[in-house]
């Protein structure tokens, strides 16, 4: 019969290099198929021998195979169609595994006595339902070499795995005719399979998606999802030579068999208890084969010799592998630890720097809350300072008219006491032209005193030394003098006649004496006036209040204040130079602006060290009222002027200053929608503020 | 031989015009026709005087200054009427405490007596009779 195959698809990107490989692995076993059929005869103990040791590997596979039998028997679901017997035939790694239906003959269910093989028959035909079993070495008087039979059955389909090489061929071989029938082969993943596919529905035996059918007297055969060998699907008739077939399987079924011993199913056949045990123990029973005959030249040890070389190569390559597999795994595990003590060691620097950070945090937190309760403490002492200055300023502007209180309250007292009775008794003894012009001089003075100059005008002086001009000078200087003390000058007829008396001296001293009430009152008013003038200006200060209180202020009025009661120290040898015009009102927290207008004329004050001019000016532009501060001091040294504004930055020495001065004027003229600057050379400095100025006509309620 | 002049002259130097209205009325009633007294508002004005009295042959007898006061302060003033009149007595006016260098640079011209503001009673008059004498010969 003809056997025609096709291959109708492939499918793989690893067929080319699976496929040499394949080739060369079913060369070899060609041959030693043939090198054992020509010493079947006399080695036949020998090979037996090999066998054993075969099937004692083989028991280790029978666990796999288990697995493998279970998942084959997950896939195929027999369903028998009356013109068509088939077999589902898979190959296992040194094994042939059969599925077997329903047939004819002796052992209808199991084709396996298609084979030829009573023993493999009766071995099947054992086999209780889900059973696995192996058969143990059978020796057929039909068959010329051993095998070894695994099955797992599972109702009436049966999972069968032959062992032995020779089994394959004969199991080829008889297939055909113990079935009538054919068998399919496929693969799937390394292992043969059966597949169906698409393109042949109706008479396609459904395997679970793969398998084969008979069509108007064709087999189909697929051979689908086999990375390996790709997908195939063939034809063959059964009237085709069984030769082709058996070139088929020696192509797909018997190469996919070394194929899985050389690279393995996949991951978890690649391990050594797979490949390699077997191996070794193959390896070393031949080698302690006493005068075998596999080690006659060109005999069955040079072809298993090259086996051995290619399975040596797989181990080599296996064990590469792995060495390279357990270097990188040390490499990665030395990494590992490397990367964990270095881990554990960041973690626990970066503790310790938490740690620190921290204390630190907390340290800073108590040093902020102390620099806090310092700089609240401080600004305290600065208004305080500030207070004190200011307290004594006011106390020697209060000196100025108290003194001049005590001295004409003291002189009132004198006069009006004990000079009381001598005045009589002097204006009794005056002859009455006498009294009369002192009654008119008096008069005189008293209508005078309003707007008496309280120091002579020189011109004064002048005018009263010319009508005493035929008095001896000294004499005409005193009588000027006290005339114009009492407000007397040339013009009036009174001084006339006064510079003609006799009784000029005496006239004058009267005069006086009477006058004096009036004029110790006038001292006394005017001083209370300025003393007034000082207490109200400080008054306007409450510097209780801490909070902001913004109101209109008029920066005229405010300032003229300010100097007011800082007089004492501008006049400490200090000029002043002032334009403070009325009407600039500003909306801020009177006290704190007066503290900044303290703090920048101080400032300057203390620049000029005793002696300069002071300027103190308010001008408006722009919608702003700027109000500068100057003075003629050696100037802000350029490399301190960047610093000036900070807090506690001081040029005076220790315990003068706290060096918050401008620090504060700078915030409370912030706080007030203004801003503060400055230009320093020597010889000029100037401290200006500017505030925006209230619409016109805001009424300042503070100071005006 | 001539007669001395019978008077001699006070000056007053303070920058505050109630203080010279108080001093000269104190003073001219207390040191009595012996004396003349002067005010001046400034160091300027003080020079002025001062060349005046001379001019009139009144020799000074006192001067009686402010201590601060813008411009010059006491101890120039004392200076400067020194220059005309070396060893004049100087009754130096304060209202403050720090007064001993002042002190110490005019007592180096002349005597000097430190009346602490707001005086109390006849205390300048005391001063200026004290250093000036009651104006008779010694």
């Amino acid at each position: 019969m003809t056997l025609s195959v096709r291959r109708i698809h492939f499918l793989g990107e690893l067929a080319a290099l699976c496929a040499i490989v394949a080739t060369v692995a079913a060369f070899a076993f060609a041959s030693a198929d043939a090198v054992l059929r020509d010493f079947r005869d006399d080695e036949e103990l020998a090979l037996e021998r090999s066998v054993i040791f075969l099937q004692s590997q083989l028991d280790d596979r029978l666990s796999v195979f288990s697995a493998y039998a279970r998942d084959a028997l997950r896939g195929i679901r027999p369903t028998h169609s009356p013109d068509m017997d088939a077999a589902l035939v898979v190959s296992w790694p040194g094994l042939a595994v059969l599925d077997i239906l329903p047939g004819e003959g002796d052992h209808p269910y199991f084709a396996g006595y298609a084979l030829g093989s009573a023993a493999t028959g009766e071995f099947l035909a054992g086999l209780e339902d889900g059973e696995l079993a192996h058969s143990g070495v059978i020796r057929s008087p039909e068959r010329d070499a051993p095998m070894i039979c695994y099955a797992y059955r599972r109702g009436d389909a049966v999972i069968v795995g032959m062992s032995g090489i020779e089994s394959l061929r004969e199991v080829l071989g008889r297939v055909g005719t113990v079935s009538g029938g054919a068998f399919v082969l496929a693969s799937r993943d390394g292992f043969p399979f059966v597949a169906t596919t698409d393109e042949y529905p109706v008479s396609f035996r459904n395997t679970g998606g793969q398998g084969a059918a008979r069509k108007d007297g064709v087999w189909y055969v697929s051979f689908i999802e086999a990375p390996s060998l790709g997908g195939w699907l063939y034809k063959f008739s059964p009237e085709d030579d069984i030769d082709p077939v058996l070139d088929l399987i020696r192509f797909s079924v018997l190469p996919v068999g070394f194929l899985v011993l050389l690279f393995g199913v996949g991951k978890n056949i690649l391990e050594r208890r797979l490949i390699l045990l077997p191996l070794e123990a193959l390896a070393s029973g031949l080698a302690s084969w006493p005068a075998s005959p596999l080690a006659r030249p060109g005999g069955m040890a040079r072809e298993l010799e090259t086996l051995y070389g290619a399975f040596g190569a797989a181990e080599r390559r296996t064990n590469e592998v792995l060495d390279s597999l357990r270097e990188a795994r040390d490499q990665l595990a030395g990494a590992n630890e490397a990367l964990e003590a270095r881990v554990s060691e960041r973690t626990a620097a970066l503790r310790s720097a938490n740690e620190d950070l921290e204390l630190g945090n907390r340290k800073l937190g108590e040093t902020l809350s102390q620099l806090t309760a310092a700089q609240d403490g401080l600004l305290a002492q600065e208004k305080m300072a500030a207070l004190g200055r200011l307290a004594s300023g006011v106390a020697h502007e209060l000196n100025t008219p108290l003194g001049a209180i005590m001295s004409a309250t003291a002189r009132f007292a004198d006069e009006a006491g004990l000079g009381s009775g001598q005045v009589v008794t002097r204006l009794r003894a005056l002859e009455e032209a006498e009294a009369g012009l002192l009654a008119r001089v008096v008069d005189l003075i008293v209508l005078n005193a309003a707007s008496a100059e309280c120091s002579p005008d020189k011109a004064v002086l002048d005018g009263l030394r010319k009508l005493l001009a035929d008095r001896p000078p000294h004499e005409a200087r005193k009588l000027a003098s006290e005339m114009a003390a009492m407000g007397l000058d040339a013009s009036v007829p009174e001084a006339l006649e006064l510079a003609g008396s006799r009784s000029a001296a005496e006239l004058l001293s009267l005069a006086e004496s009477v006058t004096s009430s009036m004029r110790a009152l006038r001292i006394v008013r005017l001083a209370a006036s300025n003393a007034a003038r000082v207490v109200d200006a400080l008054r306007s200060y409450s510097w209780e209040g801490a909070g902001d209180r913004p109101q209109p202020v008029d920066l005229g009025v405010q300032l003229s204040d300010v100097l007011l009661i800082m007089n004492d120290r501008i006049k400490r040898g200090c000029s002043l130079e002032r334009d403070l015009p009325r009407g600039l009102v500003v909306m801020a927290d009177p006290d704190r602006l007066a503290q900044v207008w303290i703090n920048l004329v101080n400032n300057a004050l203390q620049a000029m060290a005793g002696s300069g001019t002071l300027g103190v000016r308010v001008a408006a532009a722009d919608g702003e009222a700027t109000v500068t501060v100057s003075d003629d001091g050696p100037g802000i040294p350029a490399d301190l002027q960047p610093r000036i504004f900070e807090p506690f930055f001081t040029t005076k020495p220790k315990g003068e200053g706290t060096g918050l001065g401008l620090d504060i004027c700078r915030r409370l003229v912030t706080a007030a929608g203004g801003r503060i600057g400055f230009e320093s050379r020597p010889g000029r400095t100037v401290f200006s503020v500017s505030l925006p100025l209230c619409p016109p006509g805001t009424e300042d309620r503070h100071g005006a | 031989m001539e007669r001395e002049p019978s008077i001699r002259a006070v000056i007053c130097v303070d920058d505050e015009a109630v203080i010279l209205m108080a001093l000269g009325m104190e003073l001219r009633k207390g040191l009595g026709p012996g004396f003349v007294v002067e005010t001046a508002s400034t160091l300027a004005d003080a020079l002025a005087v001062a060349g005046e009295l001379a001019a009139d042959g009144i020799p000074l007898a006192c001067l009686v200054t402010d201590w601060i006061m813008p411009g010059a302060r006491g101890e120039e003033v004392a200076e400067r009427l020194r220059a005309v009149s070396p060893g004049l007595p100087v009754v130096l006016m304060t209202g403050h405490d720090e007064t001993s260098e002042a002190t110490g640079l005019i007592s180096r011209g002349g005597p000097v007596r430190v009346v602490r503001k707001p005086w109390h009673g006849r205390g300048i008059l005391e001063a200026v009779l004290g250093l000036a004498g009651n104006g008779l010969p010694e």
